[in-house]
């Protein structure tokens, strides 16, 4: 076990310089998971000239929840689906089966790195908001003593969630090759139904419901509602046991994909 | 002109031959965008549950302008979209030695050597999603509005096209930045937006520094009525002066290139 530790250390030290070295492009990636935020930011300040309150919202309270939502977005979201797939489609993975390290926790620390890094630029593009939009902004948080380690435990659940789920996905390249179709599937449908675009209490009840029981509200949704003050103890409770119920079978999942798919993979090399 | 037509023909052709061989991948991908039209029109329907209008855009224009981003992104892609995501690489690995050598213009080459079928999808799925808010409009669309909406989308498409080649050129002096043209796909995003939501510089900003403004939001409100004649025609002045730009922008980069042996 100490071993495995001290390779999971070296492989996160690793991964962090290698990010630090393509910052330039590591920006552009994070450009990317914040611009739907900050977009919903201007066109619901719009909005808000002619409503005060859309739902439960107040002006201040949206601006705060896609803040926020962005902030998660950019730190909780892994790609592996891109990066294991082209090393499936090009056979470089076998480099990686034969080291006495597991790829999936390997290609875990990258992730890992590459999210940390991105705090160089969430901290000062929040500073950023908060001096053009006031200090009011921030009314909105309403974090207490007793939501705030299930937040931090939440932030960790859905960052495995998300992991187990993208690489379940790009682990299908051992049957297909290209997988930037179905991970495009999963992007559209986790952009709906994980709030990027409206914050899922806005949604028609009958809508909101369906979400309580698939895996996309506990990514973003869940925490920044911690965040918000939104749930009592009880529902906080709650909902990181379906967070970690989620997680449980979506690394069930993953695992049995990788297990079928380096199966299949030995076949054809010989 | 003649020796390009026949050129861009074959070049369609051997990309239709082998987007063949990947039937599975045009499907998934065709689902991916029908599933985003759906989504994104129920989006707007949810928002606008809550709201009448916002910056004076009513739910059935905010459709109108969802199709057109659909629509130009759509023909973008298509035309262009495989050549930018690849022309980073090209440069720098030093492959477009191999592009320099060829008795073609190199810009013409490096733009449009690859067609890829699946974003045409968009463009179909954009045009069901403009009839279907077609038909919730108050006011019928008149056929010279119509004319104007398609010349404007053709601006806009070639405006696209030229700021996302700038963005890529900026390789030949950024060595590596692989995903430099994943930036268009942000440029896009605001234009899903109408401009009116921003205000004050960053809005006049989004119309003549980057202007988003032309990608949709101008074209739906000639499509509409809605659009004053001078903003027509800065459109087409903007477009040409942008293609004009990109190109000596193009000259410019090419004296930066350092070719693969050096």
């Amino acid at each position: 076990m100490r071993k495995l530790f001290r390779k999971l250390r070296a492989a996160l030290l690793f991964s962090w310089q290698d990010a630090l070295t393509y910052r330039a492009e590591g920006f552009v990636w994070f450009i990317n998971d914040a611009v739907i935020p900050l977009v919903m930011i201007a066109f619901w300040l719009a909005a808000y000239r002619t409503v005060d309150r859309v739902g439960e919202y107040a002006v201040a309270d949206m601006v705060h929840y896609y803040v926020m939502f962005l902030a998660l977005n950019t730190i909780l979201t892994p790609y592996p689906e891109g990066y294991s797939s082209y090393l499936i489609r090009n056979g470089t993975i076998s480099l990686h089966l034969v080291r006495p390290f597991p790829f999936q926790l390997w290609l875990l620390a990258g992730e890992v790195a590459g999210r940390g890094v991105r705090l160089f630029f969430l901290i000062p593009l929040i500073l950023l908001i908060v001096l053009i939009l006031g200090p009011g902004l921030l009314d909105a948080f309403a974090l207490t003593w007793a939501t705030a380690p299930i937040l931090l435990a939440s932030m960790v659940l859905s960052f495995l969630l998300s992991y187990c789920l993208k690489l379940a996905i790009g682990l299908l390249a051992f049957w297909i090759g290209r997988v930037d179709g179905i991970a495009q599937v999963f992007i559209v449908v986790k952009i709906f139904l994980a709030g990027n675009i409206i914050p899922l209490d806005l949604m028609p009840a009958a809508v909101e419901r369906m979400t309580f029981f698939l895996p996309f509200r506990y990514l973003y949704f869940f925490p920044v509602q911690l965040l918000q003050g939104r749930l009592d103890f009880p529902s906080a409770l709650g909902g990181l046991a379906m967070q970690g119920m989620w997680l449980a079978l979506a690394f069930l999942l993953m695992q049995w994909v990788f297990a079928a798919g380096v199966r299949r993979y030995g076949a054809y090399g010989g | 002109m003649q020796r390009y037509v026949r050129l861009y023909r074959a070049f369609a052709k051997n990309s239709i031959l082998d987007s063949l061989e990947y039937r599975l991948s045009f499907t998934i991908w065709s689902v991916a965008t029908v599933l985003f039209a759906v989504v994104y029109v129920l989006s707007v329907q949810f928002i606008f549950a809550h709201v009448q209008s916002v910056a004076g855009w009513r739910m059935e224009q905010m459709l109108v302008l969802a199709a057109t981003v659909m629509i130009v992104d759509g023909i973008v892609e298509s035309i262009f979209g495989e050549n930018m995501n690849a022309l980073s690489g090209l440069i720098n690995r030093g492959e477009l030695d191999f592009v320099l050598s060829k008795p073609v213009s190199s810009r013409f080459y490096v733009s449009t050597r690859r067609f890829d079928w699946d974003p045409l999808v968009q463009v179909v799925t954009g045009c069901a999603v403009l009839w279907y808010a077609i038909g919730m409009l108050a006011q019928p669309i008149e056929w010279h509005s119509a004319l104007l909406y398609v010349g404007l989308i053709l601006c806009a498409s070639l405006m696209a096209y030229s700021l996302w080649f700038m963005v890529v050129s900026v390789t030949f002096w950024a060595g590596r930045l692989n995903n430099v043209a994943h930036l268009y796909y942000n440029f896009i995003e605001i234009a899903r937006v109408p401009t009116d939501v921003f205000r004050g510089s960053l809005r006049i900003g989004l119309m003549f520094v980057l202007p988003v403004a032309f990608i949709a939001t101008v074209p739906s409100q000639a499509l509409m009525g809605i659009l004053s004649p001078v903003f027509a025609l800065t459109a087409f002045a903007m477009t040409a002066a942008i293609l004009i730009l990109s190109h000596l922008f193009w000259r410019l980069a090419l004296t930066k290139y350092s070719s693969a042996s050096s």
